[in-house]
């Protein structure tokens, strides 16, 4: 077979993670143990024959939280000798000097670090308790070896309204470029999506609020999909915006702790098990290459929908248990959605996300 | 149940459709009834996709996400886009979740589906080799 050509793959090391994130979109956020990490030995022999199958451009090393896996080392290494770079998704809040001065050899494109909030409360309302000052640890560690640090915001209903002061935060921690990863209902997180999607309103305050560091100069790119219809990109010209790519060759896939291939790392739908088959029968397997073919009815008149294809298709899964309109849209456009949300945030009723309520059925049933 | 900004939201959120909508009809008007081929992505292998060599850049956020479009193949290599027309009949919308739906406009003509380049933006050209 020949060898393909995708933009990432993202290897999730380990299910285990220091911080207890509201919008982790990791499944298994409330129970890593039962899911744990592969082998050394098995760890390493994928990584390698996946850059040896498809040729990805980069890898990107995630979690859980990257750094609590010893063999990060061995895997940027494994990458290294293939000729590609690596890119970390981390909390920062476990990274010390030791750390960064080992890491720096490596190279990496960047370490890419969240903060929530511009003080320790509104950040660790997000992440969990005792998790600021760490962070900023880290950030400063890898920032004192040399190693490009990206900031992040997740974008909720708690800080939008302040992401302007959050950025002051990351400009005056040296940052050039921040991700505004809107936040998505997928996985664990979609329990919280009463408590943490934002709404329209609030995704343009936030965005109205970054605009100014962007024309500063400041590089920032909105890494969840923002449907045309829901926000006017070209009035942000100094924010840059894009679609999913999934089923395109700009797809990032996820390797899963257990050695299963995902479409990406919000998705739980599995496209197979990657120790069984090669990357490269995975990363054309016909649940990947008829990705685009689905797009949401209520898109259908709409000139961006090949592009768009209706926003997060992960979040619409977890949230309404099949692939449709993005939750972020839909709280505005579909009734009963909005409803629903609003007598949660009214405490009057719960919502519990339709992939989250099979899950529990299921794991009743198995008791 | 609803306040202001809900209400505000929705009915932002349809106007800007129909003006996407009316945008798309006037640059088939423009361009004598041809589409220019920007709107979908190519799907993956396909010889019109235009980012194949595209590379991380070196010091851009994550783009893990969202990350530019390709180039749209020809409409007559397009897949099929809606989910009446989906080989995956499990991942096709429901009925019971278009029924929530507001109500859609009408849907343009087949031809009216390829329009303007969704990402036009200087922005979000190939990225640099790190």
């Amino acid at each position: 077979m020949s060898r393909p050509k995708r933009y990432s793959l993202a290897i999730e090391l380990t299910a285990f993670c220091n911080q207890k994130c509201g919008y982790c979109y990791n499944d298994w956020r409330d129970e890593p143990s039962t899911i744990g990490s592969l082998p050394r030995e098995e760890l390493l022999g994928l990584v390698d024959r996946a850059l040896t199958e498809v040729e990805f451009d980069h890898v990107t090393l995630t979690g859980g939280e990257p750094f609590a896996r010893p063999e990060i080392f061995d895997v940027l290494a494994v990458i290294q000798k293939h000729g590609k770079r690596a890119l970390i998704i981390s909390n920062g809040g476990i990274v010390t000097e030791a750390h960064a001065e080992r890491l720096a050899p490596y190279n990496p494109l960047f370490v890419q670090v969240t903060l929530n909030g511009p003080n320790k409360e509104l950040h660790e309302e997000h992440v969990g308790k005792d998790c600021f000052e760490p962070t900023l640890a880290g950030i400063r560690a890898l920032t004192k070896f040399g190693v490009p640090v990206t900031g992040c915001i997740v974008i909720t209903r708690k800080n939008a309204r302040v992401v302007g002061e959050i950025l002051s935060l990351w400009k005056s921690l040296g940052a050039t470029d921040v991700a505004l990863s809107r936040y998505s209902p997928a996985g664990y997180a979609s329990e919280q999506v009463a408590e943490l999607l934002p709404t329209r309103s609030e995704l343009l305050e936030a965005l109205r609020q970054a605009s100014p560091f962007g024309e500063a100069g400041m590089r920032l790119q909105v890494t969840m999909p923002v449907p045309q219809c829901v926000v006017d990109h070209a009035e942000f010209p100094h924010v840059n915006f894009g679609g999913c790519p999934i089923g395109t060759e700009m797809q990032e896939f996820a390797l899963g702790p257990r050695g299963e291939l995902r479409n990406c790392t919000l998705h739980t739908d599995v496209v197979g098990d990657a120790k069984k088959a090669s990357f490269a029968e995975l990363v054309t397997a016909p649940s990947v290459m008829h990705y685009r073919d689905v797009t949401p009815e209520f898109c259908a008149p709409c000139p961006y929908k090949s592009s768009c294809l209706g926003g997060c298709g992960a979040a619409a899964h977890s949230v309404f248990g099949e692939r449709g309109l993005d939750p972020f849209v839909a709280q505005h456009v579909d009734d009963v959605f909005g409803d629903k949300l609003r007598a949660a945030r009214k405490g009057i009723a719960g919502f519990v996300p339709a992939t989250r309520l099979a899950r529990r059925s299921a794991e009743g049933a198995a008791r | 149940m609803k306040d202001d900004d809900d209400d505000l939201d929705r009915e932002a959120i349809l106007a800007r459709r129909n003006v996407l909508l009316a945008t798309a009809m006037a640059s088939l008007v423009a361009c004598g009834g041809e589409a220019d081929g920007g709107t979908a992505s190519a799907p993956a292998g396909s010889a019109a996709t235009s980012t194949v060599t595209a590379t991380a850049s070196e010091s851009a956020p994550l783009p893990c996400l969202t990350v530019e479009m390709p180039k749209e193949p020809p409409p007559s290599a397009s897949a099929p886009n809606t989910a009446s027309a989906s080989a995956d009949k499990s991942a096709a919308p429901s009925a019971s979740t278009s029924s929530r739906l507001a109500a859609p406009i009408p849907p343009p003509a087949p031809c009216l589906s390829e329009a303007p380049k969704p990402f036009p933006r200087p922005c979000l050209s190939p990225p640099k080799k790190p």
